[in-house]
């Protein structure tokens, strides 16, 4: 079994150091035209990247946390806005452009995935973030989302996986790439 | 769907996939399926597929975690944003350290996944589905905290009931708040009411539960009171309860009326001296610190009796048997005091004192425990002075006693006051009159106004005599001099000799104004300032600085709301329209506002729809404040009387030392005028009988030898003397013919004048003769502006000073020997207080060796000296005072000084 690497303590810790920053992009982006509720998206989608860039074999951070995921904002909401064809009223730096390579592009499309599966049903959506991405086992899983056993919860991540496959595929955003 | 592949959707393929992945495949089937996997691209895509979705799930669990820490972090913002809240509300100072202590708890007793599950519990249980939810842990004191969009809450102790009972444990508050169209149809949120449309400014959810996550209900008899920030306040907004629909629409109904929660605030940010005030000082560059200012907002505290506190002050002479006699106590000091009685006498007549009070005394009865005699009478003043002519020039006759006063409570004197009198020809028989005092404690203006003038006067009705209302006003509009109605009330013929306006006022009524001249002019002040504060004309400061205290926190004083009102309130000038705020602490502010338009005060009606609420206060501690108010407001009164009785007392003093040295001048001056005006006249009898050849008959007598001469016709010596006395009074150079013997004798006065540059500079000028053939020196007034003007006797040589004086110090010019001539303009040379007594002694003692004494007469020149500063002072203070009064009392006319200090009573 590939074990998916549980959020660490000091990871939980950053986040929480960084969100309290949180103030800072927030008047950061909205100096780009941003306003507040896209804004909290596109921090939440920044450290949602420094989290699983972190997990990345052979990645070190060369800039301060902070630093690193105000950057990613900035790129995000470059792109966003670019994407809503609004007047850009900003330019990238160098090192900001450069941060959207193959690995970013990867995870914008992973991005898509992940809205489209907001679709699943609450349940479905819980048990395959509990098993994929806190790599709980089937018995834990069972008990914490009310389901009979194990076994039951096996039988519904298949069901869920199934669903899962339908709504990505099915997503116009999505299913051009499988 | 271009991509589209069938095989993906195979729910054994996903099986197989999976298992794949995760390692379940047995060896062969693992080499099998990624045999076939290099095979077909349908596969591979299929494994990609699966594979992005397992990514894509752990991203969704790694935003969920993201999402948890932001909502963990939002939480925590309002705990301190409450707190922050809190004391800029000032609501319970402890409220604040309150919530921040629990926060601190809930890290100990909630985990971070805990909290977080709680919340993700409580989300489920919102009542607008799609509209965000936020919430604030509550502790069980009275707590105010502030939404994201600024609405604030105010959560009462009490207001959440668990199972019907009253809960008191901390509580999570959820609240929900779509204030803007784009919220309001994001959230799917109907503004229907039955089938009417309504306008929304804003809707809200509100819930709170237990940490446990048990839900609480609002406690209807406290509730939850809820501001909302609004552009403007639309007429008519209500409040409508929101009831679940068929097909999650909300059907809003029951509206009530809105009601704003005051915005409080702490009593030490908040402004309640009447409009203008500061601005006043600030003009004037007053003092800038808040005690300050307090204390002299206090001073114009109207009514009070200035002379109470530990020193009883106040006196009354009831009765006196006789008009000729005038009783009068003084405080020597804090204990001490002085009985005088002063005799007025028929020219001629006059009392003998041989200082060992036999001829006079005052005698008293009284309790010891409130009064007890001080030595024997003693007869201080009561010179007659006689002139050498046999006529006695005028004095006042007064008789002492020290007394100690032992009580701070008013008593009763009965005193009799026993004097002979004498003329020139007779001793007339023993005089007794009897007087009582009453030396009160605290005679009030109200008592004093009683006891003196209710008899004739009221306040706003025309009787015997005037109604008195505003009465300085009146005399002041009228043109009345300053300091003339003091003048009047003591001695009505008095003051009507010296200012028209009293001698108007005088003709007016058919009956006489009493006489009051025991009365002081701050007791007058008092009887006014009683009369003019019985109308509530004017919020009485006390009351204003009693409530503007910490203990009124959290009340509807301690508002910016009610700072508003109080401006108002000020202009009303009427205290009973503050009065209906500080009475009704319990009542929200609409309701008195509207108490206040149905009493006619329609300014408040504009306050009145703002509907602004009240703050819930319990029954005890409104007690409580209305017990301390009141407290407050009297003790603030007598901080007024304490201080104003200490003013006074430096006042009183002031005037008492200034007062004895003039009337010891004003005995000086009589005596040595008589003493040069006999000493000339000696001098120009001496020299008449000289030139005529005659011997002095003054100086055989002086010599005690007789000399017998004989009287032929006419002649008689009395004519000489005569002659040469009018000559000497009358300072003119006569010719006297001796009719017997044909011969003349001369007596000549020279011109002579000297004239002051620049008098306008001066207080007082004077001019300072030493006759070198006298003992006596003469201090001669100007006749115009700076202009001396006095004839000087020829046979006599002169030294003389003019001298001027002014709050800067002392001025002078010397000329020695001469007896006539027009010295023209001089100026005067400023010199130092030692070194203009030197240069006066000098002149004085240097002349002859028997001079008088002038070291009194410099004493009492320094004094003068002294009281211009003094009066400048309190002419400055009065008019300082005039001014900013014209802020504090608003409705009073301008420029108008009742207070005493501003009058000088030479």
């Amino acid at each position: 079994m590939t074990a998916v690497p549980k959020p660490t303590v000091s990871s939980e810790t950053d986040l929480r150091t960084l969100y309290r920053k949180w103030p800072d992009i927030r008047q950061f982006l909205k100096g780009m035209g941003c306003s507040k509720d896209e804004a909290e998206d596109i921090f939440q989608e920044a450290l949602v990247i420094f989290v699983r860039k972190q997990e990345e074999p052979g990645f070190v951070l060369t800039v301060e946390p902070f630093f690193y995921v105000r950057n990613t904002c900035k790129l995000l909401w470059y792109n966003q806005s670019r994407k809503q064809n609004r007047q850009q009223t900003f330019a990238l730096e160098t090192d900001v452009a450069a941060m959207q390579d193959e690995w970013f592009e990867k995870e914008q499309r992973l991005r898509k995935v992940e809205k489209a599966m907001q679709g699943l049903g609450k349940q479905c959506r819980e048990l395959l973030e509990l098993f994929y991405g806190a790599g709980q086992n089937m018995v834990d899983i069972a008990k914490k989302i009310g389901l009979r056993n194990d076994k039951v919860a096996k039988a519904q991540k298949y069901r869920c996986l199934q669903k899962a496959k339908e709504l990505v595929l099915n997503d116009p955003q999505t299913h051009v790439e499988f | 769907m271009l991509n589209f592949n069938p095989q993906a959707m195979n729910p054994e393929l996903t099986r197989i996939i999976e298992r794949y992945l995760n390692g379940e495949l047995s060896e062969t089937d693992k080499i099998a399926f990624e045999q076939k996997l290099s095979e077909s691209d349908a596969l591979r895509a299929a494994l990609e597929l699966q594979k992005t979705i397992h990514e894509g799930a752990k991203r969704s669990f790694q935003r969920q975690t993201v999402k948890q820490t932001g909502k963990r972090y939002h939480f925590r913002k309002k705990l301190i944003k409450a707190i922050i809240a809190t004391s800029i509300a000032g609501a319970v100072a402890a409220a604040g350290w309150l919530v921040w202590k629990n926060t601190n708890a809930l890290e100990g007793e909630l985990s971070e996944s805990e909290m977080a599950a709680l919340i993700q519990q409580l989300d489920k249980l919102a009542p607008m589905e799609f509209v965000p939810n936020e919430y604030f842990e509550i502790s069980s004191k009275d707590t105010v905290v502030l939404s994201e969009n600024g609405v604030l809450l105010s959560v009462p102790e009490g207001a959440f009931l668990l199972n019907g009972k009253v809960y008191s444990g901390r509580k999570i508050v959820q609240w929900q708040e779509a204030m803007d169209a784009s919220t309001i149809v994001k959230g799917g949120l109907s503004t229907m009411s039955g089938d009417r449309l309504l306008e929304t400014q804003g809707m809200f959810g509100i819930q709170a539960f237990t940490p446990e996550g048990k839900k609480l209900q609002v406690n209807p008899k406290v509730g939850v009171y809820v501001q909302v920030p609004v552009d403007e306040l639309k007429e008519g907004m209500q409040l409508f309860e929101g009831k679940p629909g068929k097909n999650g629409v909300i059907d809003w109904q029951n509206p009530q009326p809105l009601e704003k929660l005051p915005v409080s605030a702490d009593m030490r940010e908040l402004d309640f001296y009447p409009p203008g005030y500061e601005a006043k000082l600030d003009e004037l560059k007053w003092k800038t610190g808040k005690k300050e200012r307090d204390s002299l907002y206090l001073s114009f505290e109207k009514g009070v009796n200035y002379m109470g506190g530990q020193q009883p002050i106040s006196i009354l002479v009831e009765q006196s048997t006789n008009k000729t006699l005038n009783v009068h106590f003084e405080w020597l000091n804090s204990k001490e005091g002085l009985i005088t009685a002063s005799v007025d006498l028929p020219p001629g007549n006059y009392i003998v004192l041989d200082n060992v009070g036999n001829s006079a005394s005052i005698d008293l009865e009284v309790d010891a425990r409130f009064m007890t005699m001080l030595g024997a009478t003693s007869a201080t003043s009561a010179k007659t002075i006689e002139l050498s002519d046999g006529t006695s020039a005028h004095g006042t006759n007064e008789i002492s006693r020290k007394v100690r006063v032992n009580t701070s409570e008013s008593f009763a004197v009965i005193g009799k006051v026993r004097y002979q009198v004498f003329d020139r020809d007779r001793v007339l028989a023993t005089r007794v009159e009897t007087f009582s005092l009453t030396i009160g404690g605290n005679l009030s203006g109200k008592e004093l106004f009683e006891i003196k003038c209710a008899t004739c006067h009221q306040p706003h009705k025309e009787a015997t005599g005037p109604k008195l209302f505003n009465i300085r006003q009146t005399w002041a509009n009228g043109g009345a001099k300053p300091g003339s109605i003091y003048k009047w009330v003591q001695n009505f013929e008095n003051a009507a000799k010296t200012d028209p306006y009293a001698l108007m006022v005088s003709r007016k009524k058919v009956t006489d104004m009493l006489r009051f001249p025991e009365l002081q002019h701050t007791e007058i002040d008092a009887i006014f300032d009683y009369i003019d504060g019985i109308s509530g004309d004017h919020i009485p400061p006390s009351k204003v600085l009693a409530f503007w205290n910490p203990k009124f926190n959290n009340t509807i004083l301690a508002t910016r709301d009610f700072e508003k009102r109080m401006r108002v309130i000020h202009n009303t000038c009427c205290k009973d329209v503050l009065e209906k705020y500080t009475n009704n602490l319990n009542k929200p502010l609409h309701e008195i506002d509207q108490m206040l338009v149905e009493m006619g005060y329609t300014e408040f009606s504009d306050f009145a729809a703002e509907r602004v609420g009240g703050i819930q206060l319990d029954n005890p501690h409104m007690n409580n404040l209305a017990h301390f108010y009141d407290q407050a407001v009297s003790q603030l009164k007598e901080q007024v009387k304490k201080d104003k009785a200490f003013l006074r007392k430096l006042e009183m003093d002031w005037d008492r030392k200034l007062r004895k040295e003039r009337s010891k001048e004003t005995d000086r001056t009589a005596k040595r005028d008589a003493k040069a005006l006999q000493e000339e006249y000696k001098l120009n009898l001496n020299n008449v009988y000289e030139q005529l050849g005659k011997p002095n008959p003054l100086v055989f007598r002086q010599l005690g030898k007789t000399v017998g001469f004989r009287i032929t016709g006419n002649s008689a010596i009395y004519n000489i003397d005569k002659y040469v006395m009018d000559a000497t009074v009358a300072r003119q150079s006569t010719t006297i013919t001796d009719a017997t013997t044909g011969k003349t004798a001369q007596i000549t006065y020279n011109d002579f004048s000297v004239s002051v540059d620049k008098p306008e500079q001066y207080e007082r000028l004077f001019l300072y003769l030493f006759p070198k053939e006298l003992n006596s020196f003469q201090r001669i007034d100007p006749k115009g502006k700076g202009v001396f003007d006095y004839p000087l006797n020829n046979d006599i040589q002169y030294d003389l000073a003019v001298i001027g004086i002014n709050e800067s110090g002392y001025f002078i010019y010397r000329k020695t020997g001469l007896n006539k001539g027009a010295l023209g303009t001089v100026s005067l040379e400023k010199v130092s207080e030692a070194t203009f007594n030197a240069m006066i002694e000098e002149l004085n003692s240097g002349r002859n060796k028997k001079s008088m004494s002038i070291t009194n007469e410099l004493k009492w020149l320094a004094v003068e000296k002294e009281d211009y500063k003094v009066q400048r002072l309190r002419k400055e203070q009065a008019t300082f005072r005039s001014e900013v009064r014209s802020a504090v009392f608003p409705c009073e006319e301008i420029g108008v000084e009742y207070d005493a200090t501003a009058v000088d009573f030479r």
